[in-house]
């Protein structure tokens, strides 16, 4: 494994987690930033699965 | 949909600032040691003692020698020993060297020890092996994106386009003033 793509596998670690954190996690019971926790720590498509599986989050009554 | 731009912007500096907190403060303490490494030695203490005992005559043998250190608690620390000259002896200690003038007795003893924070942050400040290389390019790339992306985090009167503009000229122009008298 080159630098290179150490730093691409890096990029897009980083753009998916805070992507399905900041769309999808913060509709669904597990918040933003846990999301981009099982993002960043067990990869963006397992963070995703988990994000994904979870409930959807209440909604604020106005 | 309008991409709002800025909200990642926020994002991507608020997390980058995070993640590589760690990072700076390595990088700029070490950049302060090395800055100044003509006034002391960031990586170890080297401390001296001035000694004098009788002299003790030439040629000691090791035994002699470790019984010149007992004194001053050095007899364990003994390693091995040369002559740079008939008159000096020079004695290997552990974590330190001494010089004893055998003639006169004046002799000094010098110890060193590592100092700590400054020489671990030095050590990775020089690269030392090709994995931390990779990541010091990531954080070097980094702060490029800090850099930019802080820029624009601000808006109105604070912003880039009114105050944020001067000082960022000023940022560019002192490194510049610099060089152009450096080279010119």
């Amino acid at each position: 494994m080159n630098e290179y793509l150490v730093i691409i596998i890096f990029i897009v670690w980083y753009v998916f987690s805070l992507y399905v954190s900041e769309t999808m996690g913060k509709t669904k019971k597990i918040g933003v930033q846990w999301s981009f926790f099982a993002c960043i720590m067990l990869t963006p498509v397992v963070g995703y699965i988990i994000t994904k599986i979870s409930p959807k989050a209440l909604q604020t009554i106005k | 949909m309008a991409i709002k731009w800025r909200k990642w912007n926020k994002a991507i500096h608020r997390d980058f600032g995070y993640l590589f907190f760690g990072m700076v403060l390595i990088y700029a303490i070490s950049g302060i040691a090395i800055n100044h490494i003509d006034d002391w030695n960031p990586n170890y203490v080297i401390t001296t003692e001035d000694i004098q005992i009788d002299p003790p005559g030439l040629k000691l043998s090791k035994a002699e020698i470790k019984s010149l250190l007992e004194p001053f608690n050095e007899s364990n620390n003994y390693k091995s020993h040369y002559y740079p000259n008939d008159e000096v002896v020079k004695i290997f200690l552990k974590d330190g060297t001494a010089y004893i003038n055998l003639v006169s007795g004046n002799g000094l003893i010098e110890k060193t020890s590592r100092r700590p924070l400054f020489r671990e942050v030095n050590y990775l400040h020089y690269n030392p092996i090709k994995y931390w290389t990779w990541y010091s390019d990531i954080f070097a790339g980094s702060l490029i994106l800090l850099a930019i992306s802080g820029v624009l985090i601000p808006r109105g009167g604070a912003g880039i386009t009114k105050r944020g503009a001067w000082l960022t000229l000023l940022g560019i122009l002192i490194p510049a003033i610099y060089l152009f008298t450096y080279f010119y």
